[in-house]
């Protein structure tokens, strides 16, 4: 049979073989987590995993890498230096959470931050979050899945520095509830500028799907090949509330099933549309207060309860 | 045995904690595997043997893990959680003589199925079967070879407003005398389904949107996906009671019996960047079913190629 923690014989064997002590001096740059592991000061090596993130974080080198050794449920984590965590095919590996927060972000303002393949599970605690990032350079999320955060957040990009997110293949689901939001951008400070690309990205059943707000920051991002479907309101809001331009270029996508599929609201805000579909959405397009709606003309945009309509077109060149 | 999360603590805990059995009770997060054992504590500390135990064990809301191949059998679901098997190698839910998953869920309830093979071994009837619950999504699952006369991969057929999310997925060989890849006849509420970069491919009929009198509305969107080789229709969209939208984009119609059939006026299928070829028959609209093209669609070479009823304008 399987074990999912060591028997009590191995467990007294490793603390035996391994006594607690201090750490080794040199930090090293790959640690793994395993299911069967076990945490101390100086876990890490693979024959010798760590139980959780947070600990094989702590005792990898800054630029190293967490890995994955196989199933488990590696716990909430705290990111504070450049680090990657990744689980390529060794099974699953969850953060589930509760009610906290699965994985912050709070590092140096030069870490690059990198999550692969993990499932991220919120198991429709209240209020939570799966991924809040504050500080750092650049966040990464490729092949996850993050979903059931009860009126909280699948992303939570609220950088104080200038930043740039990078998500790819993955899945945000489920993040229902007053609130909650699959990725929502909202930079603290003027400087905070944000560069963001989400390809082959799929956002659905959520509150709201991808909302970018900001006061005096600027948000460049793109948006393609991805999917906002069955949001209860936005699949796609751009909400400057200042000065700070937000230009959302999407291009490839599919937004159906949405409250609203595209809304762009201020004289900052401006949604470009490439060859997408914006369909069977109760509102297709709207803008307000100036918010502009941008169309290359190749886009379909049928079938809404209201379709509405670009406010501006944009020539192909 | 210890409990399974030993958070950053000392190994002094972690010997204690070692000596005292955690009491049982059901947890947001249990194991499966093939080589596990059921018992109504099982999937904490051991991994439970079936879908079903881990179903049994965990809270609502919550997931069951896969954390090693197997065949964890059929399952009837009955609350919110995932079931998640992501490299834990193949977790199957073959079934025997049953159908594979069943969701009767609460009407709020959303299901959420990653990574999972749902084979019925050439023998049974339908791979998911969805009755009651708000939501079920499918990530990167294989639903194939029910082929027990009219047998779907996936029956939807809710009876309260539902949402169907499938991506990255594969229906394949199911039906034989009648059956589909997917069945969409919801029986009240309205239905939204999403298929993106999924194949759906060998089956009798390949996704039946036939919405029963007295259902609410179906709306599809089918984008990066391919319907190949389907016997009968590769998409039907039947407006015998209620309207039928389906959005098809950058999508593939391929060596069915008929590629897109949209029957009875409430029937509006709208095709951009897409093919359709190979088909006995490429496009099939009766009844003044409606087929409307962004006129960037390629179709060609299908026995009889048919053609658009309605011309649609990009923006």
């Amino acid at each position: 049979m399987r074990t999912i923690v060591p028997l009590l014989a191995t467990l007294a064997a490793a603390a035996v073989a391994l006594p607690c002590g201090p750490a080794k001096a040199a930090s090293p740059s790959k640690t793994w987590v395993s299911n069967a592991g076990f945490n101390n000061v100086s876990c890490g090596a693979i024959t010798l995993p760590c139980r959780t993130f947070q600990q094989a974080h702590d005792n990898v080198g800054a630029g190293g890498e967490v890995a994955v050794a196989g199933p488990g449920d590696y716990g909430p984590v705290t990111i504070t230096k450049s680090v990657s965590i990744i689980s390529d095919q060794a099974g699953e590996a969850t953060a589930q959470t509760g009610n906290a927060t699965g994985i912050t972000v709070q590092a140096g303002t030069a870490d690059v931050v990198q999550l692969r393949g993990l499932t991220i599970d919120g198991a429709l605690g209240t209020g939570s979050t799966g991924v809040n990032f504050r500080f750092g350079a650049a966040l990464h999320v490729r092949n996850c899945a993050i979903k059931n955060f009860q009126g909280g957040y699948g992303i939570l990009f609220q950088a104080l520095v200038p930043a740039e997110l990078f998500v790819s293949d993955t899945a945000i689901t489920n993040n229902t509830g007053t609130g909650a939001v699959a990725i929502y951008v909202t930079p603290q400070a003027a400087q905070a500028t944000v560069a963001g690309l989400l390809e082959r990205v799929t956002i659905a059943g959520n509150n709201f799907g991808i909302f970018v707000t900001t006061s005096s920051a600027t948000v460049n991002m793109t948006v393609t090949e991805s999917l906002a479907a069955g949001n209860a309101f936005d699949g796609i809001v751009a909400v400057p509330t200042g000065t700070g331009p937000v230009t959302l270029m999407v291009e490839r996508s599919k937004l159906v099933g949405n409250g609203y599929g595209v809304r762009s609201f201020g004289a900052s805000a401006t949604v470009l549309l490439s060859n997408s579909t914006v369909a069977a959405n109760t509102t297709g397009l709207q803008s307000a207060a100036g918010g502009v709606i941008g169309s290359y003309g190749n886009n379909n945009i049928d079938r809404n309860g209201t379709d509405g309509a670009p406010t501006t077109s944009y020539a192909l060149k | 045995m210890g409990r399974i999360a030993l958070t950053r603590t000392t190994c002094a805990a972690v010997i204690v904690a070692a000596l005292h059995a955690a009491p049982a009770r059901a947890a947001p997060k249990v194991w499966v595997s093939g080589d596990g054992v059921n018992s109504t504590t099982c999937g904490v500390t051991s991994p439970c043997r079936t879908l079903q135990q881990a179903h049994d064990n965990v809270t609502a809301g919550g997931e069951i893990g896969v954390i090693g191949p197997g065949e964890l059998g059929p399952l009837t679901i009955t609350k919110a959680i995932s079931i998640v098997s992501d490299g834990g190698g193949e977790a199957s839910a073959q079934t025997g003589s049953a159908t594979g998953i069943v969701v009767n869920a609460l009407a709020t309830d959303v299901v959420q199925l990653r990574g999972l093979t749902i084979d019925g071994t050439s023998q049974v009837w339908n791979g998911i079967v969805f009755n009651t619950g708000a939501a079920l999504h499918l990530q990167l699952c294989t639903i194939k070879n029910f082929r027990n006369g009219g047998a779907f991969g996936i029956e939807f057929q809710p009876a309260n407003a539902a949402k169907l999310v499938v991506s990255d997925s594969f229906i394949i060989n199911n039906g034989t005398i009648g059956g589909a890849g997917i069945r969409l006849a919801p029986v009240a509420g309205a239905t939204t389904v999403v298929l993106e970069r999924t194949v759906i491919a060998g089956n009798y009929a390949g996704i039946d949107a036939v919405p029963l009198l007295g259902a609410g509305a179906i709306t599809m969107a089918v984008a990066d996906s391919t319907i190949a080789g389907n016997l009968t229709d590769g998409i039907l969209a039947d407006g015998s009671y209620v309207p039928v939208t389906v959005i098809a984009d950058r999508s593939r119609f391929v060596n069915n019996g008929v590629g897109v059939h949209a029957t009875i006026f409430r029937a509006v299928v709208l095709l951009s960047n897409s093919t359709i070829a190979g088909n006995g028959t490429g496009l099939l609209s009766d009844i003044f079913g409606v087929i409307g093209s962004y006129g960037n669609n390629n179709i060609d070479k299908n026995g009889t190629d048919g053609a658009p009823t309605m011309s649609f304008a990009q923006k």
